[in-house]
């Protein structure tokens, strides 16, 4: 599993840790932490809206805060939930640029099993780290 | 730290918080401005910045103003509604009263306001707040003279606010959201009423007074402001006010500086949202209670005791050292307590002091209390809640929301939710115990407990 949620970080929130051997392959298992908290069985979610984003910053913890506050926002604005199709990240002179394609469907309490609702992702503890072994990164979400 | 730290609690729920309490009060302590001292509250535990239960005043001249010190949900705060039917004549209808509700007010992710709104309406309802409502015949004139700050707290600038914020808030008006967000049907049962002549002047008169109680905020609209903001004063703080904090989530600003006003301006705009939010909640309580009990909400008697924020940054006067002051006095899962007297009270709260609603675990109850002279030590802030004690993953792991359910049914709680895994995070053994919270806050002398209310009906998201 590509993520974990950690019990001991935050107890009026959720942390958790995500991996991956690339930093692509990270923030894409951060944004299924996130999203596994919103709905269960997130990977029975249909292809019936797309939508492109792209995020940039010169910190790659600051990034993926706006990474996953892109698709928060997808979630309040439009009642979307969205799983990740296509990402990339390039560096350009200081600046991390993530562009990415997503797809899902409008939240329906009918269908879809829903958990907790996530409003922010915060600050707490925040890290991106890039080791040998790969990119992992800890993030508190705000619910 | 420029002033000492001072921490409300008993022996046990000193023992009982984690040592982030202790080291974010120290923090809030160093901010520039800060006067008198750090506060937390007996509730207090682990928050971003400032502990939830923080309070801090700063000198308006001085001082800065911190995105942390309000928190991301701006204005979550609690409205207490009473009616005059008791626990008898609901019992019959409770199920089907629970599940109206449940189907009136929006709650969970992604609910959306019943009520239809552009860009151009938020922006009022910024300016605006709860009046807004009114106008447009959600709720009575009256609503606004029992809540804080009349409903509308002056000064909002929705220019400051942006366009991601807007369009995260615009469908969310009346909603409930989640976690532990609530709507909930009370009891105030006789043996918990601890003032009787205060409870008479809120209008609990009866026993066993059926009466609603909510809590909830600015929803995505407050998150992302204060998202905006704490990113903008990471940058200033460091290239333009040379300010150095402990912790990320103490980004500040100086109050009087551009980027604080305008920070200040847009707060006020997520704070009149959730104003709004709140009181068109409370409209279709009123919409809820009539269908079912086919009677005029005025009939019910259902009028509103109070509505207050425990996460809000506001100007007010104190006397400190001997002298009136204006201060800027932030609150954090904290909730303004006005002792009796205090001339921004509604005339019929003068003589009591300011109701103040503290919400417990949906297991256990809560408290209204007043607020009292004495509470002028802590800039008149009292709790806000229990706290949770257990992570929402291990509350998962103990528990399942079904079985909670019937749990709480098989205890007189009908409950209705959203996400039964939501349910199962709320489980009454994941928070402290609220009777504790409130007789630590008694005893501090910041509050004086009028009743506790017993639920029998819990609508969650």
């Amino acid at each position: 599993m590509p993520y974990e949620y950690l019990e001991n970080v935050a107890l009026s929130d959720v942390a958790f840790r995500a991996s991956g051997k690339t930093l692509e392959e990270m923030l894409v298992s951060a944004w299924e932490a996130t999203l596994a908290l919103m709905v269960e069985n997130p990977q029975n979610l249909h292809a019936q809206e797309f939508r492109s984003f792209q995020v940039k910053d010169t910190a790659a913890d600051f990034l993926l805060c706006k990474f996953l506050g892109e698709l928060i926002y997808f979630k309040d604005a439009e009642t979307l939930l969205l799983r990740i199709s296509s990402l990339q990240v390039q560096k350009v002179q200081d600046d991390l640029i993530v562009s990415g394609e997503a797809f899902g469907e409008r939240i329906d309490p009918m269908r879809h099993s829903l958990g907790v609702d996530v409003k922010a992702v915060t600050l707490y503890q925040l890290r991106v780290e890039n080791t040998p072994d790969g990119w992992n990164c800890q993030v508190v979400l705000d619910v | 730290m420029r002033v000492p730290a001072r921490i409300y609690a008993s022996e046990k729920l000193l023992a009982e918080m984690d040592s982030m309490v202790f080291e974010q009060t120290a923090n809030v302590a160093t901010l520039p401005g800060i006067v008198g001292y750090s506060l937390c509250m007996p509730d207090g535990h682990w928050g971003y910045g400032f502990p939830i239960g923080g309070v801090a005043a700063m000198d308006p001249a001085t001082g800065v103003i911190s995105p942390g010190g309000i928190g991301f949900d701006i204005n979550c705060g609690m409205r207490l509604l009473r009616s005059n039917l008791d626990h008898d004549e609901i019992k019959a209808k409770l199920p089907e009263l629970v599940d109206r509700l449940f189907g009136s007010v929006p709650s969970g992710v992604g609910a959306k306001g019943r009520i239809r709104l552009s860009v151009s309406d938020l922006q009022e309802i910024c300016r605006k707040g709860a009046r807004w409502c009114i106008e447009k015949g959600y709720g009575w004139d009256e609503d606004l003279s029992t809540t804080e700050e009349g409903g509308c707290i002056a000064g909002a600038t929705p220019e400051n606010v942006s366009d991601r914020a807007m369009e995260r808030g615009q469908h969310q008006l009346g909603t409930l959201g989640s976690g532990n967000h609530y709507l909930e049907i009370q009891v105030s049962r006789p043996e918990n009423v601890f003032d009787a002549d205060r409870a008479k002047a809120f209008g609990l008169t009866r026993p066993n007074q059926v009466v609603v109680m909510f809590h909830c905020g600015s929803r995505g609209f407050g998150h992302q402001i204060a998202t905006d903001y704490i990113a903008v004063f990471l940058r200033a703080m460091v290239s333009e006010f040379h300010i150095t904090v402990p912790e990320r989530e103490l980004a500040c600003a100086p109050f009087g500086s551009r980027i604080g006003q305008e920070y200040f301006g847009a707060m006020k705009c997520a704070v009149n949202m959730a104003f709004a939010n709140r009181q068109l909640i409370l409209h279709h309580v009123r919409e809820a209670f009539t269908d079912v009990f086919r009677k005029d909400p005025k009939e019910l008697g259902l009028h509103q005791i109070y509505d207050v924020a425990h996460n809000i940054a506001k100007i007010e006067t104190h006397i400190f050292d001997g002298t009136r002051r204006e201060l800027l006095v932030h609150r954090k899962g904290s909730t303004r307590a006005f002792g009796p007297g205090c001339k921004e009270l509604p005339a019929q709260y003068l003589r009591t002091g300011q109701p103040v609603i503290i919400g417990g675990s949906m297991e256990t109850g809560s408290y209204l209390l007043a607020g009292v002279e004495d509470g002028k030590q802590s800039f008149y802030s009292t709790a806000h809640g229990s706290g949770r004690i257990m992570s929402r993953k291990k509350a998962r792991h103990l528990y399942r929301g079904t079985e909670l359910q019937k749990r709480m049914f098989e205890h007189g709680i009908y409950v209705r939710t959203a996400s039964f895994a939501g349910l199962a995070e709320e489980a009454g053994e994941a928070y402290k115990n609220i009777d504790e919270v409130i007789t630590a806050a008694s005893a501090a002398g910041l509050a004086k407990p009028v009743v506790r209310l017993t639920p029998i009906g819990n609508v969650k998201g």
